[in-house]
């Protein structure tokens, strides 16, 4: 279970987050939907301290921090117990797609090498590319590199897992492949919190939805909560211009 | 027709110049490996902006910049037994200056010389290294020290090489001024084989033929370095690999 409380951040003089409280239960895959700029990638990136908060408690399990007395055990602690899928893959260049998924079982979790790698194979196969092991990112399509990213994330077996706009920087044609993926791992029962413009994917795979406005959760419930009786004007607003975009431009 | 240019002799004399050999290379690759160590912590220094470390290592690097080789190695075996001496007065030790082989005062110099233009081309390297493969290994939990020689240090090297390949070439002709510490390497051995038959030109025809061929041995071994750190190549060689273990 993961507890936050407070969370707090301001670059500059605006503030990005505002107060954020937020409670995950194992196994939910909270969906965070909003505009640019509506603070979702930084709290995202604030559960993990690669970005950091001005303020705020984060409690997951056992392990309890405060974001503005955290040491420098506690955020290697919340980041062995996390994992992140990111906008641009962020796949080591220099390390074959096995390497990269090896490298933090080896480096962080200490798996003797051969383990790491059995491993490894097995999360590759499991993201459908048991046939591209030996391959280096630069030599993977985007699809390809992000199903790497998320078998990276997944061979971690982190309490959880955190997708950073996982599709945006694809092709559209390349985003059907990474959707299945992730939807297989949340069908496999990992908890899940992840930011998207993909609706259809949020709406048909979360389990509950966020709306997050101007560093505030205005909306919070299933999707069906969300997508058909949303509750705050700046929610419907802002479904309004999705569902216009699904509309077809004319019928016979 | 007088023997004024004996091109027979260059040839002889190369063998007995060889044996010098040792000594030079001895000087590069000790000076480069300090050279390269010392240089990754001053550009370390330089991207923390550590305090007080910081500030000293900027006046270094202008120093070392700002001052001939030659002068270097002047300073590095007058200064040297000075400080020893007030070592010994403060310390009532009673070290002699003349335990301390003369090769140490031209590695310390060039080491010193070498960290400082590297630091510069380490430091670039290191800040190409996209931030977001940086990111990803912080991610999974790793260590700023992990992240380091895992991640950022094998990435950054393929961007430095060329640049430390030439830095190296450079180094290796730089031991040439090893004399003036009476260090005998073969420019020194080169002046006292001249020295014997009067016959110059020669000796430095063999000792010039010796610096050409070692530059260009260099050039090929990065050259052949670079092509084994390609992409493409190391993957087709694990790909390869894959098949013999199945």
């Amino acid at each position: 279970m993961i507890e936050i409380r407070g969370l707090t951040k301001s670059f500059h003089k605006h503030k990005v987050l505002d107060q954020i409280d937020l409670t995950i239960r194992k196994g939910d895959i909270v969906a965070v939907i909003g505009s640019s700029g509506a603070g979702k990638s930084t709290l995202l990136r604030s559960i993990n301290l690669l970005e950091v908060p001005d303020a705020g408690t984060i409690r997951l399990d056992q392990l309890q921090v405060d974001f503005a007395r955290k040491t420098k055990a506690d955020v290697l602690e919340l980041r062995k117990s996390t994992a992140m899928v990111f906008q641009q893959f962020n796949l080591f260049r220099q390390k074959t797609a096995l390497e990269n998924v090896m490298e933090g079982l080896i480096v962080v979790r200490k798996v003797p090498k051969e383990e790491a790698r059995k491993i490894a194979a097995r999360h590759l196969a499991g993201v459908g590319l048991s046939d591209r092991m030996h391959h280096y990112p630069k030599q993977l399509s985007g699809g390809q590199q992000q199903r790497v990213g998320i078998a990276r994330a997944l061979a971690m077996q982190p309490k959880i897992l955190l997708f950073d706009e996982p599709t945006s920087a694809l092709d559209p044609e390349l985003v059907g492949e990474v959707l299945d993926t992730i939807r297989k791992a949340a069908e496999a029962g990992n908890t899940m919190l992840l930011v998207s413009h993909e609706m259809s994917f949020v709406r048909k795979v979360a389990t509950r939805v966020l709306f997050l406005d101007q560093g505030v959760i205005v909306e919070d419930g299933t999707p069906e909560e969300v997508f058909s009786r949303p509750k705050s004007e700046r929610t419907k607003q802002f479904l309004a211009n999705y569902y216009r975009d699904q509309e077809p431009e004319f019928t016979i | 027709m007088p023997n004024i240019f004996d091109l027979e002799l260059v040839f002889t004399l190369i063998p007995k110049l060889l044996k010098y050999l040792p000594v030079t290379l001895e000087l590069t690759v000790i000076a480069m490996l300090a050279g390269l160590l010392l240089g990754l912590l001053l550009a370390i220094i330089k991207m923390k902006r550590i305090p007080v470390l910081y500030q000293i290592s900027a006046v270094f690097i202008s120093f070392v910049r700002g001052t001939p080789i030659l002068v270097q190695l002047y300073l590095s075996y007058a200064g040297i037994p000075l400080i020893l001496k007030y070592y010994n007065y403060y310390h009532e030790t009673s070290y002699n200056v003349n335990s301390i082989p003369s090769i140490f005062y031209v590695l310390l110099a060039l080491s010193l010389n070498e960290a400082a233009y590297n630091s510069e081309v380490i430091r670039a390297a290191l800040q190409s290294v996209d931030k977001g493969q940086i990111e990803a290994a912080h991610s999974l939990g790793m260590t700023y020290g992990q992240v380091l020689r895992r991640i950022i240090l094998p990435e950054a090297f393929i961007v430095a090489l060329p640049t430390l390949g030439n830095a190296l070439i450079g180094l290796m002709k730089g031991t040439s001024l090893a004399f003036v510490c009476s260090v005998v390497e073969i420019t020194a051995q080169s002046r006292i084989l001249a020295g014997n038959n009067l016959r110059f030109f020669e000796s430095y025809c063999s000792l010039a033929l010796i610096y050409w061929a070692m530059t260009i041995l260099i050039e090929q071994a990065i050259a052949l370095l670079e092509k084994r750190l390609d992409i493409d190549f190391k993957s087709l060689r694990k790909r390869k690999g894959d098949v013999i273990l199945d």
